[in-house]
């Protein structure tokens, strides 16, 4: 394989792990945010 | 951003790729959450932690709806932190039941957690294997009754009980009773076409799975990842960030208060809480749960299930400062009475204000004279126990 061939697939899979990431990392946060709930803590009353 | 990262491609296919992730963790969420499953779970496992008041609660809603119906039906006591601490277990109380009343003599449950809203023991009561002669005992107090809409609504979309379907408690807020006050609101109807996340498992049952992993966690751990999530990047131990080992629950611990009240200073400090908050608390949102509460005892009623408001002692600075409800209150609870429901009020039981560990929870050593005073009570109700 040329190095001229393997250089764009090598972007695009960079590429993908950057929006692949991205997008975890975005999902996690709006689920960890949607469930904070300070009074499910428990306060012992 | 570099020119390469803004590759359409990629991000198109790493959007396929995390919504597939997605669809793999909901089928395995709802799953492992379904009702099915759930009677399959060990009832500790339930607990994120000892003092998991809701994963013992939703623990023990499932444990008797997997029970053969006892002979001599059920008592459920629902209720807040004041029955928490006020009763004490169930095995004592059941233990003088059935001295009283012999083999026929009801099985009883205590279901409580701290901060209980009416909306939850609604959705709680409504969840339960209550059939024709079950006796419902209900924890009431001005406190109990000042969560009201905003609480209900938060039963739709961020529940602590999320594992207890909310259906019935959808059909209750529609009757005209409730819906008289809160206008049929927007969350009572059908809002899954505006916001399609709500239908999926791992949002509803987002708070459950959320406090179950962070209570088995060691305390390091969640401290890093709420410091890394919270800004707080100087504060956050990264090593502890990827410690993932878990801890064993074991049997969960009911009582958080000993036989050491607090201070003259703090409880003056609480009462002082009351007043500037509680009371106007109570004459915003009372109206929708009593209302939750009048509904939930003609639902009972007319399935023959006897409701019991219990109202526990509370010592005299408590009754003093919550003075501007009273009135309101005791109307409320006259047309409850009327509704069909029977009150056993201990407020005045002989306890003075250093019995209790701040104004309404009593501390351990009276808890054998207050479960004394609450079952002659319960036995002198008129209910008929034996023939339940």
């Amino acid at each position: 394989m040329s190095t001229e061939s393997a250089r764009p697939r090598r972007d695009f899979i960079l590429a993908y792990l950057f929006w692949l990431a991205v997008l975890i990392v975005v999902c996690v946060a709006i689920w960890l945010s949607s469930s904070a709930l300070s009074s499910f803590r428990y306060a012992g009353f | 951003m570099s020119g390469k990262l803004l590759n359409g491609r990629a991000f198109v296919a790493a959007f396929i790729t995390v919504a597939l992730i997605l669809v793999v963790v909901e089928i395995e969420v709802r799953s492992a959450l379904s009702d099915q499953a759930l009677k399959d779970w060990p009832e500790d496992s339930f607990l994120a932690h000892e003092r998991d008041d809701h994963g013992r609660l939703m623990a023990g809603v499932f444990a008797a709806r997997s029970e053969d119906p006892p002979p001599g039906g059920h008592v459920f006591v629902i209720g807040g932190s004041t029955v928490r601490e006020g009763l004490l277990p169930d095995a004592v109380i059941q233990r003088g039941l059935s001295d009283a009343l012999g083999a026929e003599a009801p099985e009883i449950h205590t279901l409580y957690s701290f901060d209980q809203t009416m909306a939850e023991t609604a959705r709680v009561a409504l969840n339960l294997p209550l059939q024709h002669g079950d006796t419902l005992v209900i924890g009431v107090n001005p406190r109990r009754l000042s969560f009201g809409e905003p609480a209900l609504a938060r039963e739709f979309v961020a529940s602590r009980f999320s594992l207890l379907s909310n259906e019935s408690l959808r059909a209750l807020a529609a009757t005209d009773t409730i819906a008289a006050i809160t206008g049929n609101e927007p969350w009572l109807s059908e809002t899954r076409l505006l916001t399609p996340w709500d239908s999926l498992a791992v949002f509803e049952h987002r708070l459950f799975m959320r406090n179950w992993v962070e209570g088995r966690l060691n305390a390091n751990t969640v401290g890093a990842w709420d410091n890394l999530f919270g800004g707080k990047l100087g504060d956050v131990d990264w090593l502890a960030l990827a410690d993932v080992d878990t801890r064993n629950v074991r049997r969960p611990l009911r009582y958080a208060y000993g036989d050491q009240a607090l201070t003259k200073r703090e409880k003056a400090e609480i009462a002082a809480a009351v007043a500037s908050t509680r009371i106007d608390a109570f004459f915003e949102h009372s109206p929708v749960d009593f209302a939750i509460l009048q509904s939930l005892i003609e639902t009972q009623l007319a399935d023959d299930v006897y409701v019991i408001l219990l109202e526990l002692p509370r010592a005299q600075s408590s009754t003093d400062v919550y003075g501007p409800v009273w009135a309101d209150y005791e109307t409320g609870m006259s047309a409850l009475v009327e509704a069909g429901a029977t009150r056993l009020d201990l407020r005045n039981a002989p306890f003075g204000d250093d019995d209790f560990y701040d104004l309404e929870h009593l501390l351990a050593p009276f808890r054998p004279d207050l479960t004394d005073m609450f079952f002659e009570e319960l036995l002198g109700a008129e209910l008929d126990l034996e023939q339940s």
